[in-house]
């Protein structure tokens, strides 16, 4: 098995992944032809969704559902298509293109973390009654977590569970808080204690008494998507509507995250993209000084900055999603083990999802931010769309784990991965000495190789500093997790570029991956930096600086990133639109 | 019941249009090409008659080269049983007459029980194929039909004329010609994508008579002038109302 985290030590000629490059023919039909629903269907009706309009929402879903959206990973048994990983992100981030947050919170919550509680830890049973209700898109699902006093840490829950006197029934009480789709759904995945201790999930559906929803949350955006609290008042759950065994609600929890956090990751990378055209169209017509505003080198640079962090995003995405389908494809199909060994190949990518969801929700944030901007004081206002944008937006760096959550399981993970030897990081940190000049014919190449030795070095350093009390340690924490996404994103774009060769894109490739190993390369050195000095005396110090400098000396690699810029942009103002592969 | 659509693959209205240095073709390099948007209509209607109809089956038919392809696998796509390809070389050439000859000659073959079509082409405009067709198989054809209802072996077919409608009743097989609003096509599905790979599309060679028509020149559309402010005083809009009216002539 591929494992989760190889891409810290693969060799870069050895590391290969997925790249949009290589999609097949039913991947790219199906990115057309969802384009084409979003576009023409959903976009016209974003600013109708936004007055929270259920039974629009609920056409649309019944749409999706006849297309095959709602469920592109689901098996056929229970509805779904049946497809890979790498198919549902497709379908998801051409959705984004409809640029409706809201609706795209909705069906993400529907299509994730409801769903797959149900397909990975329930039984048959409860998945035939279930899921393809969901699929058809006549059932809205909900996964209802989070608690008053339980936000990240979600197993501080006061929500209770007693066995009724028949032991037919659970009787659930508590309070359950922003929960998605709170007033539409008609079936909620909900986690309570049993006895006080053991953490338990349920299946609620619309026949069961006690369920109450209470008002709408009036949120900064995504105001078309539902967002109330669950109060269960003596909420009768038959016992047939556990989840798994009782006291496993944890793993249900938590797991279904990873997948939680693909899918938002997916749907981020997409909505980044669709900004870049948005903005471009207008700065195209808008003329100042008696020209195009396009022809101005800030605004060229922003649009160049755009497409590196998009092209980030999507390479990242489809590396995790190809990794993910290569393991789960060797799995034997109808082995009673089947969903959990799944669970546990996307588990042990928690350190890639976490990263897809972190770097696609940021260059989201990034891209509207500079998008608004471009429209100048039109983007301030409500007669453009990227109000809304820059409203909806900020919702993806605090749902499905904060990113401040995702930067500690980053960091977590590695360590756990390092000391209990899943991938041979140990060996890798001994065999580095003390000078850190590697060849390679590529120079991109090399400064991977350096970066990945600067964050060898760094683990190393504050595994000696810390040991296992490291994952305690947010102020290292998170320059460190820095290192891992920028050295993840260096890796992917390089293994993309290479996998570009007869591409007709591939010399814009080029520029494009040279630029960013450019940027992440500065970002490690500047995040190692910053642990370098917290964690190590000043000889250690001095002696890091002379090894980085003596190599960066060696390697005598000074790229023009003005000039590589100015031909992202040149190539984005030759096809109107952010498209590669 | 067997239905045959006539579809043509043609460059999506949004795609930028390069004429080549010969001034008779368009350069096809970089542009998006797309199941003719009326001939959708006529694809939708097939597929609910055939909803409608059991044991029915939809062949769709088109003239073109190798690219064509993919329209004729996006209406199977959206549910149509099979497809044939006509394939000719140069096609961009290929006049109205010649297209409707060859499909007359390969309907005879199906001997469906209806004929559809789009009204015309989003790339050309000729709206002679419905007609054509219909003569050289003599059959009854009916063109620009909002509203088609199959009983007893006639059709009875709603459309659109100056300041109202009428209703028509028609023999069957017959040719019927789709216009804007008969219908909303629908989205292929996912899994539909996926079958439409596996379903029959059979390519037959056609060897090209000399056409009658020929194209001797393409030309751009005239570029729209500049805009003109006429003020921004309030005698301005008595001003631009005048000028509307007088020289624009749009009111």
């Amino acid at each position: 098995m591929n494992r989760g985290g190889s891409f810290l030590i693969t060799p870069l000629d050895e590391y290969k992944i997925l790249t949009p490059e290589h999609f097949t023919e039913d991947h790219r039909d199906f990115r057309e032809a969802v384009l084409d629903f979003a576009q023409e269907t959903i976009k016209p009706r974003a600013n109708d969704i936004e007055k929270l309009d259920e039974s629009l929402t609920r056409n649309l879903f019944e749409q999706m559902g006849e297309m095959g959206m709602l469920g592109v990973d689901i098996p056929e048994e229970f509805g779904g298509l049946g497809l890979d990983k790498t198919a549902a992100a497709l379908v998801v981030e051409a959705l984004a293109y409809s640029g409706s947050g809201s609706l795209l919170v909705t069906y993400s919550d529907h299509t994730g973390i409801a769903l797959f509680p149900i397909l990975w830890y329930g039984n048959q049973a409860q998945r035939k009654k279930y899921i393809p209700e969901m699929m058809s898109g006549k059932s809205l699902g909900s996964y209802a977590l989070t608690e008053p006093g339980a936000g990240s840490d979600a197993l501080n829950s006061n929500t209770s569970a007693v066995l009724s006197d028949d032991g037919k029934y659970y009787i659930l009480n508590g309070t359950k808080q922003f929960i998605t789709n709170g007033s539409w759904a008609d079936i909620g995945v909900v986690f309570a204690k049993v006895d006080g201790t053991k953490f338990t999930a349920f299946i609620l559906d619309r026949t069961m008494e006690g369920w109450k929803r209470g008002p709408e949350e009036h949120k900064i955006g995504i105001k078309g998507s539902s967002t109330t609290t669950y109060i269960m008042d003596n909420c009768k759950i038959p016992v047939e509507n556990v989840i798994g065994k009782v006291g496993s609600g944890a793993g249900v929890a938590f797991n279904v995250l990873y997948i939680g956090r693909l899918k938002l990751g997916a749907v981020t990378m997409g909505a980044g993209k669709a900004m870049i055209k948005e903005a471009l169209d207008y700065a195209k017509e808008r003329k100042q000084f008696a020209q195009s505003i396009s022809n101005f080198g800030m605004l060229q640079s922003k649009f160049a900055e755009m497409i590196v962090g998009s092209f980030e995003a999507e390479t990242v995405t489809y590396a995790t999603t190809g990794a993910l389908d290569a393991n789960i494809e060797k799995l034997a199909d109808g082995h009673p083990d089947y969903y959990i060994q799944l669970q546990q190949i996307v588990e042990d990518h928690a350190i890639e999802t976490s990263i897809n969801k972190v770097l696609s929700s940021e260059v989201l944030f990034h891209n509207v931010d500079e998008g608004l901007q471009v429209l100048g004081g039109y983007g301030y206002t409500e007669e453009y769309p990227f109000a809304r944008y820059y409203r909806d937006e900020r919702i993806n760096r605090i749902f499905e784990g904060t990113n401040e959550i995702n930067r500690l399981i980053i960091g977590g993970t590695m360590l756990k991965k390092a000391i209990m030897e899943e991938i041979p990081l140990r060996d890798a940190i001994s065999k580095i000495g003390d000078s850190w000049v590697q060849q390679h014919e590529n120079k991109d190449a090399m400064r991977i190789d350096l970066a990945r030795t600067i964050l060898l070095v760094t683990l190393n350093d504050l595994i000696l500093k810390y040991g296992q009390d490291f994952k305690s340690r947010q102020w290292m924490i998170k320059p460190f997790a820095d290192i891992v996404i920028a050295f993840q994103v260096m890796t992917a774009v390089y293994a993309r570029k290479v996998a570009a060769d007869g591409s007709s894109s591939k010399s814009i490739i080029d520029d494009i991956a040279t630029a960013s190993i450019d940027k992440r390369f500065i970002e490690i050195t500047n995040s190692a930096d910053i642990i370098w000095r917290h964690i190590l005396c000043s000889d250690d110090i001095k002696k890091r600086k002379k090894s980085l400098n003596d190599a960066l000396d060696a390697m005598d690699y000074f790229p023009d990133v003005v000039t590589l810029r100015q031909n992202i942009f040149n190539d984005l103002m030759e096809k109107g639109e952010y498209n590669f592969g | 019941m067997k239905i045959v659509v006539c579809i043509k693959h043609v460059p999506d209205t949004e795609t930028k249009i390069v004429i080549v240095d010969d001034g008779k073709s368009i350069n096809s390099n970089g542009v998006k090409y797309i199941l003719n948007p009326y001939d959708e209509y006529a694809v939708e209607e097939a597929l609910q008659i055939k909803e409608a109809n059991e044991e029915s089956e939809v062949v769709a038919i088109s003239v073109g080269d190798d690219s064509t392809q993919s329209s004729i696998r996006s209406a199977l796509a959206m549910g149509v049983d099979r497809g044939t390809l006509l394939k000719t070389g140069n096609f961009a050439l290929v006049d109205p007459f010649s297209v409707a000859k060859i499909l007359a000659e390969e309907i005879k073959l199906e001997s469906p029980d209806i004929i559809l079509t789009g009204k015309m082409s989003i790339d050309a405009y000729g709206s002679q194929v419905p007609g054509l067709i219909a003569e050289l198989l003599e059959l009854p054809v009916v063109n620009l039909a909002r509203d088609i209802v199959l009983s007893e072996g006639k059709a009875t077919v709603k459309r659109d004329i100056e300041g109202g409608s009428e209703t028509l009743i028609t023999t069957l097989p017959a040719v019927i010609s789709a216009e804007k609003g008969l219908n909303n096509p629908r989205y292929p599905a996912l899994k539909g994508i996926m079958q439409a790979k596996k379903k029959p599309l059979e390519i037959k060679e056609i060897n090209l008579d000399e056409t009658d028509v020929e194209i001797i020149e393409l030309t751009y559309p005239k570029q729209k002038p500049a805009g003109r402010i006429v003020g921004n005083s309030a005698d301005a809009a008595v001003e631009l109302v005048k000028l509307l009216r007088q020289e624009a002539k749009v009111i």
